[in-house]
């Protein structure tokens, strides 16, 4: 008995995750979002947006108590935009940085699929959102090289202009006592060598 | 040089596979009983005619990773193929838990996002009058079904804008900003009720009968009323002794009450 007390004594392994801070927080005001995962992401890991001002420990200690999911790890990083400009010749200026964190959790949680189902989509008007999302992209386009005006060959004609042309092109053809084939999908270009 | 030891050790022992492949009846005189017996003329490098001395006796020159060269000895597992991952498709399904925490993160567990019509259908904030009446209890846990709804509205505008499903940020704000004036309403009602014991503390340090320190009783009333409450019963007891039933005005009982409260 007396050797076996000599023997030292093998420290209990510490819990780490197990610990948590002492300082009790009542009214937190943070907003933290849970993301979508990469597509190839494991299911143990999840994805947030954080305030800048949080660690590690805080959302370990967030997700714990608040929401009950546990974690073995949390990694953390900041997405920083580039420099933008609200004019052509405003002042440069950096917007706001990101601060995310991916947690490892213990109990695996995989998202429902992407809304893909036209359907489904109506829910956000998502045929009106994509045009003026075109139409937006293209007013910048314009903007950001104004002398840049594309050759009226190269701009899509409007469905009014080509009706208004094969009317007339049909015009011609029977005046000049031709058959009239009649080619569906076929532009302005096309026709023109034929008068 | 023999030939063996001419070639490069890798095919060198490729060449002793095929020797050892060889059944023994057939030819007793090729096998080997220890193959790697003859490992060190194996590893010795051939040298052209005429070639220039390279002493820099590198063991472990010509392997590369990016020629696929292969190690210069032969190792246990050399033959041995590879294992193959498994294809993401062919694993099962994982499940998940019913209960996650991270589903209170969704306002919507099918599309994630709430669409812009689930968003509008809210109320308006709690205000502050209605607030007043609240424990600290109740305040607390309101608060936090406060935090955990602007929590879901923040992942739900995050999941419209990467997936880019269309409109109802307009609408999510909307429900955002109620979010927030009850919780501005909770934060108002505890600034109130502090300043309110901040008054009540200062009031009691003056009292002559409220006792701060801590020890023995903190409210010891006085035996008597004061002011016209006290005066009136002193009136009373006087009357009573004289012998005449005064009937006191009920008016006087009322402010008595409102003095003592």
């Amino acid at each position: 008995m007396s050797s076996m007390k000599q023997l030292p004594r093998i420290a209990e392994p510490v819990q780490r995750w197990k610990r948590f801070g002492e300082k009790q927080l009542f009214l937190p005001n943070h907003v933290v979002a849970l993301l979508r995962p990469k597509p190839k992401q494991s299911p143990n890991l999840a994805t947030f947006a954080v305030p800048l001002q949080f660690n590690k420990l805080d959302l370990r200690d967030y997700l714990q108590h608040a929401y009950g999911v546990e974690t073995t790890a949390i990694r953390s990083f900041i997405n920083q935009p580039k420099p933008e400009r609200k004019n052509k010749n405003g002042p440069w200026y950096r917007p706001r940085a990101q601060k995310m964190m991916i947690a490892e959790l213990v109990k695996p949680f995989v998202w429902p699929e992407p809304v893909k189902d036209e359907e489904d989509l109506k829910q956000w008007d998502h045929e009106m959102f994509k045009k003026l999302q075109k139409e937006r992209r293209e007013q910048e386009k314009k903007q950001k090289n104004p002398k840049k005006v594309p050759l009226r060959t190269k701009l899509a004609v409007p469905d009014d202009v080509r009706s208004v042309s094969e009317q007339a092109r049909e015009l011609l053809r029977q005046a000049k006592g031709l058959k009239v084939e009649k080619k569906e999908g076929k532009g302005e270009k096309k026709a023109s060598p034929d008068k | 040089m023999a030939t063996a030891s001419a070639v490069r050790p890798s095919l060198g022992a490729a060449f002793r596979l095929t020797s050892s492949n060889i059944p023994k009846r057939i030819s007793p005189s090729l096998t080997q009983t220890s193959p790697l017996s003859t490992a060190a003329p194996l590893l010795k490098r051939h040298t052209y005619p005429n070639a220039r001395s390279n002493k820099d006796m590198s063991k472990s020159r010509g392997q590369s990773a990016l020629r696929r060269t292969g190690l210069r000895w032969r190792l246990s597992v050399s033959d041995d193929p590879l294992p193959k991952p498994k294809p993401r498709e062919e694993l099962p399904p994982v499940e998940v838990d019913p209960d996650h925490g991270l589903w209170d993160f969704f306002p919507n567990r099918e599309t994630v996002a709430a669409s812009p019509e689930d968003d509008m259908k809210h109320g308006r904030g709690w205000m502050v009058e209605e607030l007043r009446g609240k424990s600290w209890e109740d305040l607390h846990k309101l608060w936090w079904v406060c935090v955990k709804e602007r929590n879901r509205i923040a992942t739900g505008a995050w999941e419209r804008e990467r997936g880019r499903l269309g409109f109802g940020k307009s609408e999510a704000q909307g429900r955002d900003r109620e979010v927030r004036i009850t919780m501005r309403g909770i934060k108002h009602v505890l600034t109130e009720r502090f300043y309110a014991w901040e008054d009540a503390v200062k009031l009691a340090e003056n009292d002559p009968e409220i006792d701060l320190s801590g020890k023995g009783r903190p409210f010891t009333p006085k035996e008597y009323l004061e002011g016209e409450a006290a005066e009136e019963e002193v009136l009373e007891f006087k009357a009573e002794e004289e012998g005449e039933a005064v009937v006191p005005p009920p008016q006087g009982k009322a402010q008595g009450e409102a003095a003592r409260l």
